[in-house]
């Protein structure tokens, strides 16, 4: 059974139901995905062309998405609308863009030009590298 | 030109949904129809909501329906909900899709991962929208040199 997204507010903004939609259908897609909900992480995921932002807490018993930025979470992840959903079905090695891809090459160039941001990258790398398989179409 | 919303413009959206090859690239494996909800917006003449539908497959559009029931719509695999002003905002390229989404201004029904893993075909399917020549229902019969005033 996956665990359920728990949304804390009663009309989700539209990143956060994005983001809730996206884990709820992968995880019962591909059961084997559990195991990254655990240990506990809190991400901050922003859209910042349309300042919308939703904070994603992961733990074993389930996902809990709010509107907005709602602590300090330990990965931020910031960028255009279309770099974050690029960043979904972007081709990963290690739970990180493969640069042996030019998808994977554009979000790390992204990156490097600080287009796309991320807070967190140096000192949660496992915890980054979680989200992004969990979130992988 | 055809008026939107109209069995007529969705007609003529099939159609070059149907011949773009752009589309047929970037959709070559995807299977499944899509309803639209055009939400009622009474003072923009759009009394109702109406719905319509694509049939959708390998880069192709197989079929259109127009003015379906919700409950036939609702049978279709993807289901996009926006009031009638969002859709107007999206064929005269003034929406992003991807930012609507964002934004919730869109709508979507159905199993995102598939959706954000055809990202350009649906991209490709709101340049195709914007290229039908198309007249707004809530503003027929108003022209340039009217407005001017």
């Amino acid at each position: 059974m996956s665990p359920a997204v728990r949304y804390l507010d009663p009309e989700p903004n539209g990143i956060a139901a994005l983001l809730g939609a996206l884990l709820e259908a992968n995880v019962a897609a591909h059961p084997e995905r559990r195991r990254y909900l655990s240990p506990p992480a809190t991400y901050v995921v922003e859209a910042s062309d349309v300042s919308v932002a939703a904070t994603i807490r992961i733990a074993r018993e389930g996902i809990r998405i709010q509107n907005g930025r709602m602590t300090e979470p330990d990965v931020a992840v910031e960028g255009t609308s279309a770099m974050l959903v690029g960043l979904s079905s972007v081709p990963l090695r290690l739970g990180l863009p493969d640069v042996m891809t030019a998808d994977g090459r554009s979000v790390v160039l992204n990156l490097l030009a600080r287009r796309l941001r991320v807070k967190g990258l140096l000192r949660h790398p496992g915890k980054l590298g979680r989200l992004t398989k969990l979130l992988s179409v | 030109m055809a008026e939107f919303p109209s069995e007529e413009w969705l007609t003529e959206y099939a159609r070059r949904i149907d011949e773009s090859l752009q589309y047929r690239d970037a959709a070559a494996t995807w299977e499944g129809d899509i309803s639209y909800v055009f939400e009622a917006e009474p003072d923009k003449g759009v009394p109702e909501e109406i719905w319509v539908w694509l049939d959708l497959w390998h880069g192709r559009c197989r079929a259109s329906r127009y003015g379906l029931s919700e409950e036939e719509g609702q049978k279709a695999r993807f289901i996009i909900r926006a009031p009638y002003s969002r859709w107007k905002e999206l064929i005269n390229r003034q929406l992003d899709p991807i930012k609507g989404m964002m934004q919730g201004k869109l709508k979507l029904k159905g199993d995102l991962p598939t959706i954000v893993r055809y990202v350009k075909a649906a991209n490709e399917l709101v340049n195709l929208a914007a290229s039908v020549p198309t007249e707004f229902v809530d503003e027929r019969g108003t022209s340039p040199e009217e407005g001017s005033g």
